[in-house]
């Protein structure tokens, strides 16, 4: 990475960052522990304060989708390569629309905490290998993009200080792993929902903001806009056309596509995600909270589409990627060009806020998982306390975090973009064709979510091991050796029509479940669950 | 809907990765049709929405209502009462989206 000895900030606005930083942390982590649970009840700790308005859920799914790798990563992916960048944009919100309209009602209808809990109610025959299973899947997903969300935060202190060394970047993963453990363990869904709101309100706000200044800067020309990006990246009207990146052959149009396909599809099943759509109690708040999610999200990809072209049109292409060669100091390069430092150490405090608030979604949702699915119904068969329940998931937790905390100090390294690719992946290819399956196809039962979901996990991570990324390439984990005879980086492209292939073989070759158990289940997705 | 929603974004990243002559046409000034495209998947977006909220409104959930003021029978009681009402519900439009 070449880096200046100064990165991105001077010492004020680094300094003014961490103050800010500093300063949201605390308000957050007091109310955390106000709001945190006190009752010992599962159902609070999971699911926080159910009667929220749609308003306020709607910011908080956003938050929990917006990452830092969509504010700084994709921006810079803009500024970078122009037309594709943008497509990569598009198809981050276009994944909404299969959640509003496939998931989201059937899911929270049928559902307790987990998925295991609406799979369990679908398939009562064979519930605790599924479980397993899921929460196997669960696990591997959130913990793929928690250490991303870590490993990203070591890139963005790279963007201050330059190259950081080995106790730095130790220190700034632990404490930031450390503030999210106590959210997560703590706080639990209150906790986690409460700093979701904060961050999505100052994700947007800032984002606009930033967005209508570059608009401003071309006084409300987007022709102009789009000239200057165009002249200033040093590729002509190249810029503006498909092909920049991916372009070069049948097989990067290929990984292209595949990339696209798993971020589309894999959305609708990221646990997090998931998590967020069962916790309104009426079907129609949780209608509203998806279409404000959906229009929020709308609204902050358009804004980091022009972020990106402004970061192109004001700052150049060269000194974008001269700072960062992937170009994650975009946004915070055109906010120094635009507002000076104070608008820099906003955005880039920003950054840190969202990475602390993802990473505590993530966290929680694997500690969900653990507690409810793997420890509630496979280790104690159903018969735990929920004190007891409550315990271990606080426990988990912190587990995860740790683990994060240990993986990510290992893999510093690697690209975060990779990291989350990859989750995203195993997610479409492992959990959604089991969730739609479930949802939606009469005869299927246990042999069949067995068979998607391991098959699902094992070919997307055995695809990426023998892909480009792994070897063959300067740019991979382990240049020297080779052996990737899987041309494309991302597997999205044939792990998930292969999930979905082997959750239809287990049906048809496995035992079928009782006759009348989907028909309960069908009415149950619609009229949704009796306490409710 | 679904269908049409996520397919026509899938539709929209081939076109652009296999035919840049049509995509790089110029509409005006620098907005090629390309990019004109990248707008309207947005617009679709919200139309979708639109249609789904108003179809959920006007034709599931009275549906819904309907299957709420009947008595629910648990699991193993009774499950003539269960039928039923399903089979109305699907001749009323369940799932034509």
């Amino acid at each position: 990475m070449v880096t200046t000895a100064a990165g991105v900030g001077d010492r004020f606005s680094l300094q003014l960052t961490f103050l800010l930083f500093l300063s949201v942390v605390v308000v957050t982590l007091f109310t955390a522990l106000l709001t945190a649970p006190q009752r010992d009840e599962i159902s609070e700790f999971y699911l926080g304060n159910r009667t929220m308005t749609p308003l306020r859920n709607g910011l908080a799914m956003c938050g929990d989708y917006i990452s830092a790798a969509t504010l700084l990563g994709s921006t810079g992916l803009v500024a970078l390569n122009g037309y594709d960048g943008l497509l990569y944009l598009g198809g981050t919100a276009v994944a909404w629309t299969m959640v509003l309209l496939l998931i989201a009602e059937p899911l929270r209808n049928a559902g307790k905490f987990t998925l295991g809990d609406t799979l369990a109610l679908r398939l009562p025959q064979g519930q605790r290998p599924v479980r397993l299973a899921l929460s196997l899947c669960t696990l591997a997903v959130t913990t793929l993009y928690l250490v991303a969300q870590l490993v990203g935060s070591v890139a963005l202190l790279t963007q201050f200080t330059g190259e950081p060394s080995a106790t730095t970047r130790t220190l700034c993963v632990a404490v930031i792993g450390t503030i999210v453990i106590v959210y997560a363990a703590i706080g639990g869904m209150p906790g986690a929902t409460f700093i979701q709101v904060v961050k999505a309100v100052m994700v947007i706000s800032g984002v606009t903001v930033t967005a209508v200044l570059v608009l401003h800067h071309y006084h409300w020309n987007i022709n102009a806009l789009l000239g200057a990006a165009a002249d200033n990246s040093g590729l002509g009207t190249r810029f503006l056309e498909p092909g920049l990146r991916y372009g070069g052959s049948t097989t990067s149009k290929l990984d292209f596509f595949s990339l696209e396909l798993a971020i589309v599809l894999g959305l609708a099943a990221l646990p997090h995600i998931m998590m967020r759509l069962l916790a309104p109690r009426t079907v129609s708040v949780l209608r509203s909270s998806v279409v404000w999610a959906m229009g929020l999200v709308g609204l902050v990809c358009l804004a980091a589409g022009i972020l990106g072209l402004g970061a192109t049109a004001v700052v150049g292409r060269e000194t974008i990627a001269g700072t960062d060669r992937k170009g994650d100091a975009a946004v915070l390069l055109l906010a120094h060009a635009l507002g000076g430092g104070i608008l820099t150490a906003l955005l880039s405090c920003l950054a840190f806020v969202t990475l602390l608030a993802v990473a505590s979604g993530l966290t929680l949702a694997a500690a969900t998982s653990l507690a409810h699915d793997l420890y509630g119904e496979v280790i104690r068969k159903g018969r735990a306390e929920q004190t007891e329940e409550l315990l271990v998931a606080r426990l988990a937790a912190v587990v995860i975090g740790v683990l994060g905390i240990l993986l990510a100090l290992v893999s510093w390294g690697a690209n975060t973009a990779t990291l989350a690719f990859l989750a995203f992946a195993i997610a479409a290819s492992a959990l959604l064709p089991t969730l739609v399956y479930t949802l939606f196809w009469r005869r299927f039962n246990a042999t069949g979510a067995l068979l998607s979901l391991g098959g699902g996990l094992l070919s997307s991570v055995l695809l990426v091991i023998f892909s480009p990324v792994v070897s063959s390439t300067p740019a991979s984990l382990y240049p020297d050796s080779d052996f990737a005879w899987f041309p494309l980086q991302n597997p999205g492209i044939v792990s998930i029509p292969a999930g979905f292939l082997l959750g239809w073989l287990g049906t048809v070759l496995g035992r079928s479940e009782a006759a009348d158990t989907y028909d309960e289940f069908e009415v149950r997705t619609l009229v949704g669950a009796e306490q409710s | 809907m679904t269908v049409i929603g996520v397919g026509g974004f899938l539709l929209y990243v081939l076109l652009s990765s296999f035919t840049p002559g049509l995509m790089n046409s110029s509409l005006s000034g620098h907005l090629t049709l390309g990019l004109a495209l990248g707008l309207g998947q947005f617009v679709l977006m919200a139309v979708i929405a639109r249609r789904y909220v108003v179809h959920m409104r006007t034709r599931v959930d009275p549906v819904v209502r309907g299957f709420r003021c009947q008595p629910r029978s648990r699991p193993g009681e009774s499950r003539q009462r269960l039928t039923e009402p399903q089979t109305s519900h699907r001749t009323e439009g369940y799932r034509t989206w």
